[in-house]
């Protein structure tokens, strides 16, 4: 199989594989904030449900 | 559409002012950072563009067109976001407040021509046209008028939502096409019995000055206002470069499929207009259910890119170019609804413009051509260096702006159409000799001109800094 082709198949499934695993991922950010709203926000959390201690920014105006 | 409604007036409950609608809070996570950066900068331009340069000229359209952006995105993962990050910008013209009212103000003129969103108006007005019979004036105004309903009610966390669903749908449908398509064809292979030499030679035919063009367009991602809006909206610096790490593997392979699917319908013997190519190409090789979902997809592109950019250039008329002229502090109610009949007023503009304008390529280079040429240098400078000063940036953004549209004002007027090249040429006479000015050159001569006299005014200028100061790293 020439490098062309392996590239090709390669592209393929990784749009594929990798759009649907990405939809998963944010299906499941959703799920977790969901349950963390549910439960009482926690102090500073975000809604990926990392927690709010690994923003960079500070407070705004 | 209902749904994408939907999303939006459920969105719409839980904003909480201007900082809400415009950045989302500042609290976007890496699986939406994905899905909105992907989908968004890659819409119909990229898939209907791409395909082109492959259909005449095979893989340069990767080696060249696309390939130099993924630089481009490590240098602004790695360099731009997190200066960004320690300004107090909300937009990229804020960024260039740093030097004073007059560098924001040229930044953000530049900034909204450049996000209005003809292209994908124009392409959603075609796609209605050839599958539905709907005319092409009905199709643009209907996609402005859905993209701009949900964009109006929920900003950007809804037109991210949006995105993720648009961009799912997207990168599935043409995974699908490719495999069809490939496996009618033989294969790359097949193809490679059929197509020129050329067609597979990462150069390709193309002269060296269009490459290099092809090339210093991917500077305009260091100043890409959605590039921007999506690094401020982050939740933070780690969640920045893993949606770019996750979005660089899906861009090349949306770019390789796109290529060799352009370059699929030159081997089919599909003639056809280029840009056309992708498109026809995957309505004569897919099933009818699969067409449609690929339409959907194709659809979802257009959507996705129209809200993300009718969002920005309302926010350059409201909160780059309104409030700081204004004279007087905006509550964040007044802002906030400022914006919302800004990008009203934006999608006027840009339905007006999608309906006006003959040649696309022709207006998007325009577009291009005095963003990179009126904000690069000088958005650059506030984010890189330690004092920027004022005449800098003003002198810079202003001589970039001028000589942009100058420069493409006399290739319209003077130039030709260049059937062959799909651009406008202008053609010299100097001394016996043809000089072909294409109007893709007009970059080569805004951005050095904007770098020239960044630096004399640098050099010239006092060290007072002007405006409130939003650029610059703390």
């Amino acid at each position: 199989m020439s490098t062309l082709e392996l590239a090709t198949r390669a592209a393929i499934v990784f749009l594929v594989g990798g759009s649907a695993s990405v939809f998963c991922w944010f299906l499941a950010d959703v799920v977790r904030e969901a349950r963390r709203r549910r439960q009482g926000p926690e102090r500073g959390a975000g809604p990926d449900g990392e927690g709010g201690g690994d923003s960079d920014r500070g407070p705004r105006g | 559409m209902v749904g994408i409604l939907v999303m939006g007036w459920a969105v719409s409950r839980r904003l909480g002012g201007f900082r809400d609608f415009f950045v989302a809070g500042g609290r976007m996570s890496t699986p939406v950072l994905v899905c909105t950066l992907v989908s968004t900068y890659y819409g119909l331009d990229v898939l209907f563009g791409g395909s082109e340069v492959a259909y005449l000229d095979g893989v340069v359209s990767w080696f060249f067109y696309a390939r130099p952006y993924y630089v481009m995105i490590l240098v602004a993962a790695l360099v731009v976001a997190p200066r960004l990050r320690r300004t107090d910008a909300l937009s990229l013209p804020d960024v260039a407040a740093v030097y004073g009212r007059g560098t924001q103000v040229a930044v953000a003129i530049a900034s909204f021509f450049y996000s209005l969103p003809l292209l994908a108006l124009m392409g959603f007005g075609i796609i209605l046209d050839v599958l539905f019979g709907i005319p092409f004036a009905g199709g643009v105004v209907l996609g402005a008028a859905v993209s701009l309903a949900y964009t109006l009610m929920g900003g950007l966390l809804a037109d991210a939502l949006t995105d993720t669903v648009q961009f799912t749908l997207m990168c599935v449908t043409l995974g699908v096409a490719a495999v069809l398509v490939l496996g009618q064809q033989g294969g790359v292979e097949g193809m490679r019995a059929v197509l020129p030499g050329s067609y597979f030679e990462p150069l390709g035919t193309y002269p060296l000055p269009v490459l290099l063009v092809f090339g210093l367009g991917s500077l305009s991602v260091l100043v890409e206002p959605a590039f921007y809006q999506r690094m401020i909206a982050a939740r933070s610096g780690k969640a920045i470069l893993g949606a770019l790490a996750v979005g660089l593997v899906l861009w090349a392979s949306f770019d390789w499929i796109v290529t060799v699917l352009g370059m699929a319908a030159r081997a089919r013997g599909l003639e056809v207009r280029p840009s056309y190519a992708l498109l026809v190409l995957v309505m004569d090789v897919l099933p009818v259910g699969l067409t449609g979902l690929f339409v959907a997809g194709v659809v979802a592109t257009a959507m996705s890119t129209i809200d993300s950019y009718l969002l920005i250039a309302g926010g350059n008329l409201s909160y780059d170019l309104y409030r700081p002229l204004a004279g007087r502090p905006l509550g964040d109610a007044e802002l906030l609804r400022l914006t919302r009949w800004a990008i009203v007023a934006a999608c006027v503009v840009s339905v007006a413009c999608a309906l006006w304008f003959e040649s696309i390529v022709s207006a998007w280079v325009f577009m291009a051509t005095l963003l990179v040429g009126t904000a690069l240098v000088p958005v650059l400078g506030a984010l890189l260096l330690r004092r920027p000063r004022p005449a800098a940036g003003l002198w810079g953004s202003l001589a970039g702006l001028v000589t942009a549209a100058a420069g493409y004002g006399l290739v319209t007027a003077l130039g030709v159409d260049d059937p062959e090249w799909g651009t406008r040429i202008w053609r010299l006479e100097v001394g016996g000799t043809t000089i072909d000015i294409w109007q893709e050159y007009v970059v080569l001569a805004a951005l050095p001109a904007s770098a020239a006299l960044y630096v004399a005014g640098h050099v010239a200028g006092g060290t007072r800094r002007g405006g409130k100061g939003g650029g610059a790293p703390t």
